[in-house]
């Protein structure tokens, strides 16, 4: 699991900057700061499937393939729960 | 709004959720609208997705303590999320009132449950294979119904199910929990934020604050005494509790 506390940090990193830079934004330009606020949030939503993404792959390699495969339908069922919820 | 205020605020409740494996809105959502006199819909729409947050800097932690079963991850967070679906239906015919007694009731036997349960019997992890997925399944979806209707962290269904039935030590349950969390919280926030519920001008110092809190509290989790965590996790779930009964009678 060593690839994946990897992938969560540099994912922890990549999120912090954004964050960051959309304060900073918003503390100069209120306008430009809400679109960065907005790319910073999904940005921390995307973490979720990159992360399933990993383990599916992670899964592959080992010839795990019921769990790759699941993996892979979470990501599914997340967007298809978003999208009953929504309309 | 004062940001440090904002920040501290954050931090304690990532904090508590990264010690806990949970995902922190029983601190976050009571601080943003007394504090801030923020509508309870917005409050419930940041504590989600600083659930995200959390889980991603706690998990990290837990993960290297070898404090998550990944495999477990994926089974739970799967069947959660067919059950958050089948939760939003539900709503729509029991009375949220019957339900939050309901689960008041269930939180005052799992504390009991788990303050007299015996430490050794914890020692042994089962494997998937040898619980079964009809069980795994039952209690996820379970967690996510509840979680769906009454807006709490499956965190707080997920532990004791996997500490109480399924065997697992509690360290382990709390970092399968933490990880689990913030998948089952992905869809949430994606409707959240495409509603316009999501403050997104705020969300830059929670989810920071939250990152830290949970980073330092998850540390922690690690290094405390089972016997500590038992009784913190004990005194969350009775605190719950009352709520519940308060808002189910009231």
């Amino acid at each position: 699991m060593t690839g994946l506390v990897k992938l969560q940090k540099a994912l922890i990193l990549v999120v912090v900057i954004v964050f960051l830079l959309a304060i900073g934004a918003y503390l100069l330009n209120r306008g430009i700061g809400i679109y960065f606020c907005h790319i910073a949030i999904w940005t921390l939503i995307l973490t979720g499937p990159i992360r399933l993404l990993w383990l599916s792959k992670y899964f592959k390699d080992k010839n795990e393939q019921k769990f790759s495969i699941l993996a892979l339908m979470i990501i599914l069922v997340i967007g298809l729960t978003a999208i009953l919820k929504l309309f | 709004m004062n940001i440090f205020l904002i920040l501290s605020g954050a931090i304690a409740a990532g904090l508590v959720g990264g010690f806990l494996g949970i995902g922190g809105g029983v601190v976050l959502v009571p601080f943003l609208t007394i504090v801030f006199q923020m509508p309870i819909h917005h409050a419930v729409a940041l504590s989600l997705a600083t659930i995200m947050a959390n889980s991603l800097t706690s998990s990290t932690e837990y993960l290297q303590g070898g404090m998550v079963d990944i495999k477990m991850v994926i089974m739970l967070s799967i069947y959660a999320s067919i059950g958050a679906v089948a939760g939003s239906i539900i709503g729509y015919y029991i009375s949220p009132r019957v339900i939050q007694v309901a689960f008041a009731i269930l939180l005052v036997y799992t504390t009991i449950a788990i303050l007299t349960k015996s430490e050794k019997k914890s020692i042994r992890q089962r494997g998937l294979e040898e619980i079964g997925v009809i069980k795994i399944a039952s209690i996820a979806i379970l967690s996510g119904i509840i979680s769906s209707l009454l807006g709490v962290g499956g965190g707080v269904l997920i532990i004791p199910a996997l500490y109480l039935i399924f065997d697992y030590p509690l360290d382990l349950a709390k970092g399968t929990s933490a990880f689990t969390i913030g998948i089952i919280a992905t869809a949430g926030s994606i409707v959240y934020l495409v509603h316009g519920t999501l403050s997104v001008e705020c969300a830059g110092p929670i989810m920071l604050g939250t990152m830290a809190g949970g980073w330092l509290g998850s540390k922690l989790g690690i290094r405390t005494k089972s016997g500590y965590s038992k009784a913190a996790f004990s005194l969350l779930l009775i605190y719950l509790a009352v709520k519940m009964i308060w808002h189910g009678a009231v």
